[in-house]
């Protein structure tokens, strides 16, 4: 092998370092900024503001395969209105309250919010990738508090490598947003604007979970990304709710005089007992949470342990079926009537039967 | 250990920092403490099986240099202790569940033993390139390797462990017993290798492989949705695979070896011989030297060389995974292969003077590899079966439409792979460039990799998968 003379070695390493520190600081230097895609939707306010709700249920697709909406007006002393949109969390929620129900003329006297395990003090919880798309409907403008706080939580989550990668390269956090427009830049090759509609039709029917074959529908229907992993720091309560939207969604319910009702929907039963046994970790979690929300003057209910909530109620996952809505929807209604009307009750995890 | 995780950047980060720190006499003893680490850091007893192929090919090669008779006793010791491991490993579980089937429709029923073994990653590319290893020295090819610490590190050398490319003893082993240097041209290329690599698996190939497995999860689908994905497939395991071997070719060369290229634009392929000189190119020359060749190649009578043709593809397509549409997919390539040649003996030269009949051949050679491509992607043969019958005009407009969009999305994130393919046939016509364009050539290539650096952070797929070839 033929030496190269020093001095056009050490030039080349020199010509090497150059380049390999051009190649990792460029990219650190582009930043693509706040990238808000979607405006606010003005919809759900105008109906609530049209409606006059006394109470307005927040929640996912728990809420929306639970509750009829036409059943529980038909049953209930007071208006109430169902805001469920699936695939959300308390991310969603806080926005739902602060620019939705806060904003409302007169705030509604009650919002019940239905959430699963640990969710409340999950704020990353379905944020990323394809959720983004659903908190932008419900932010208005920068929103720069709740950002601090999702970003913070975000990276939290986190391997210290990648948090490192991301504030080295900002950029990556538009990654969703980036294949979105790859996307979009091939419906543009194929279609115009109007048979995109059609194409997004056809996309929704041709992937339908009847479609997939067995293996591949459970991880298809995307009902698994619930019982994601809690980390360490986020198993217990006290270690959690301060990062969390919880105080905020409190805070802002306060400001405007709104009470506060978070239901714990309870968990598909095994066929052979009535409830899931919790282990000793998540029931404590639950009596930090109930203490805290009655600290704040908010009301848990606890469903875990009802036993009127058999398995037969139970379609796929931890979803009610469209049968048994409107029964399941009489005996919401019977559980928390009593505490509408005294909002210190509340049943606690700890005295459950 | 995987190549796109987060680990595999700070061990070989620190690898190649303590490497060429330390005196050369004590790099392969690092490197194989590298390499072992590499090997079992997700399941340790990988290694056992690795030991056990290493001690038995170094002292048999050895005994072969020394021995005067005997010497092909020995190679068939070496080959079925070899094969056999990799029979426990790969194929014992798909020997007995076939065994239960055929008695089954016997009528004779017997309960089989479940064994669930985990298949070590990369068992077969090791164990094909250590039998390599000791065919070579049985045929005087090279010299047995006398430092069991040179064979272990030649079976072990990480880059290429888990996934190829396959390496011959003249080449690799030749140059861990040399000193190495590494040259700033060359760590050059390899950085931009790496990037490349990178850019490949993390981009292209988990981004189509999006739709690919979109696809392959329907039911039923119609023809341009099947194979659309079929197309997406394609691209997605030729930018997966050939994404594996650019990182393992770039690492190897930033630690100062030089491994053999794995693909050559294999879609350019103008017959299935063509392709295969073009795909897996490790794999297929391997066969070629210590199977097809002893096997009598094709200077034999016709019925022997249809023979031949058989027994290697089917055995190609077994080496690829222990389930019967790998092996569908080698038989497939089989009768391709004898088909083309038919074709060649029944109109030699007809094509060539026709103008665009290479961009003719290559387009149906393409085709030809993405029926390939569905044999090899769809599991369930019956579904298989149903998917090879498909009728374009039984599909309904709209999934046309679909597939379409589907095809369009493919067609972006594969734009890379055609930019790819200009530069390399620039480089390759002005490989003689006067010096004054250097200097150009190598700030157009700072801006390319600025590029694939950028386009990894923000493109890269949010659903990362495993690299295809691992479980081979």
């Amino acid at each position: 092998m033929s030496e190269q003379p020093a001095f056009l070695s050490a030039k080349g390493w020199l010509g090497l370092i150059v380049s390999v520190v051009v190649v990792l600081a460029v990219p650190a230097l582009l930043r693509s900024g706040d990238l808000v895609r979607y405006p606010f939707d003005e919809a759900p306010l105008r109906a609530l503001q049209a409606s006059h709700p006394d109470c307005v249920l927040v929640g996912d697709s728990m809420l929306r395969t639970r509750i009829d909406p036409a059943r529980l007006n038909e049953i209930a002393d007071r208006r109430c209105d169902v805001l469920g949109y699936p695939g959300t969390a308390t991310a969603v929620w806080y926005l739902i309250v602060k620019n939705i129900i806060a904003r409302l003329s007169p705030p509604p006297h009650w919002t019940i919010i239905l959430f699963r395990d640990r969710q409340l003090t999950l704020p990353a919880m379905r944020t990323e990738g394809r959720y983004k798309n659903g908190l932008e409907p419900f932010m208005l403008g920068r929103e720069p508090e709740f950002q601090e706080t999702l970003e913070k939580a975000q990276r939290r989550r986190l391997p210290v490598f990648e948090r490192l990668s991301l504030f080295i390269y900002p950029a990556q956090k538009h990654r969703y947003e980036r294949s979105e427009d790859l996307h979009e830049r091939a419906l543009n090759l194929v279609s115009n604007s109007a048979t995109k509609p059609l194409l997004r039709d056809a996309a929704k029917e041709l992937f339908d979970l009847n479609n997939l074959r067995n293996n591949a529908a459970p991880a298809a229907s995307g009902n698994n990304d619930e019982r994601e992993p809690v980390s360490a720091d986020d198993a217990t309560f006290a270690a959690s709710v301060n990062g969390s939207f919880l105080p905020m969604i409190l805070d802002t319910a306060e400001r405007r005089h709104i009470k506060l009702l978070f239901f714990r929907v309870k968990h598909r039963p095994p066929a052979n007992a009535p409830f899931v046994e919790e282990e000793p970790g998540a029931r404590r979690y639950q009596r930090d949470l109930q203490t805290y929300l009655t600290k704040r003057g908010a009301v848990l209910f606890d469903e875990n342990r009802e036993a009127d909530i058999t398995l037969p109620f139970y379609g796929e996952g931890d979803h009610v079926t469209d049968t048994m809505m409107r029964p399941y929807t009489e005996l919401f209604w019977k559980k928390i009537r009593p505490l509408l009307s005294n909002s210190t009750a509340g049943n606690s995890p700890a005295e459950a039967p | 250990m995987s190549f796109d995780s987060s680990a595999y950047l700070v061990f070989f980060v620190l690898v190649l920092a303590v490497y060429w720190t330390i005196p050369q006499r004590f790099q392969n003893y690092f490197l194989i403490l590298a390499s072992f680490f590499f090997y079992g850091f997700v399941h340790p007893w990988f290694l056992l099986p690795f030991f056990a192929t290493t001690l038995i090919d170094y002292f048999v090669a050895n005994r072969i240099e020394c021995a005067t008779t005997g010497r092909r006793k020995l190679v068939v010791i070496s080959v079925c202790a070899n094969l056999g491991l990799l029979a426990i490993f790969k194929y014992f579980h798909f020997f007995l569940e076939n065994t239960a089937a055929v008695l089954d429709l016997l009528h004779i029923h017997v309960p089989m033993p479940v064994l669930r073994i985990i298949l070590p990653a990369g068992i077969s590319f090791y164990t094909f390139q250590s039998i390599g290893y000791v065919v070579d020295v049985y045929r005087g090819h090279v010299r047995a390797c006398r430092h069991l610490r040179d064979y272990a590190l030649f079976v072990a050398f990480f880059p290429q462990l888990v996934a190829g490319p396959i390496q011959r003893a003249g080449d690799l082993l030749a140059q861990i017993q040399r000193p190495r240097r590494l040259q700033p041209a060359a760590a050059y290329d390899a950085a931009f290798l790496l990037l490349w690599g990178f850019f490949k698996k993390l981009v292209i190939a988990d981004n189509v492989a999006v739709i690919a497995d979109k696809v392959f999860a329907l039911r039923s689908p119609s023809f341009p949705i099947l194979w659309t994905g079929v197309l997406a497939f394609a691209i997605q395991i030729y930018t997966d695979f050939s994404g594996y071997t650019d990182i393992a070719r770039a690492c190897a060369r930033l630690l100062g070896f030089e491994i053999t290229r794995n693909f050559n634009h294999p879609y350019l392929a103008n017959s299935p011989s063509d392709f295969w000189r073009r795909w897996h190119i490790s794999l297929s020359t391997w066969i070629r030297d210590y199977l097809y060749i002893p096997l009598g190649g094709s200077r034999i009578s016709g019925c022997r060389e249809i023979l031949n043709i058989f027994i290697v593809f089917f055995l190609v397509g077994l080496w690829h995974g222990a389930a019967w549409n790998f092996v569908l997919w080698g038989v497939y390539y089989a009768v391709l292969t004898m088909l083309y040649r038919v074709a060649a003996r029944l109109f030699p030269q007809t094509w060539s003077h026709i103008p665009g009949s290479n961009v003719l051949c290559v387009l149906v050679m393409f085709i030809f590899t993405n029926i390939g491509w569905l044999i090899f992607r769809e599991h369930d043969i019956a579904q298989l079966g149903r998917d090879l019958i498909l009728s374009p005009t039984a599909a309904p407009a709209t999934d046309w439409f679909f597939a379409r969009y589907l095809a369009a999305i493919v067609f972006l994130y594969s734009l890379p792979l055609g930019f790819h393919l200009w530069w390399d046939i620039a480089r390759k016509n002005n490989a003689g460039a006067k010096e004054r364009w250097l200097p150009w050539i190598a700030l157009a290539q700072s801006g390319v990799a600025i590029l694939l650096f950028f386009g990894i952070l923000v493109l890269r797929s949010d659903a990362p998968g495993e690299f295809i070839y691992f479980q081979f």
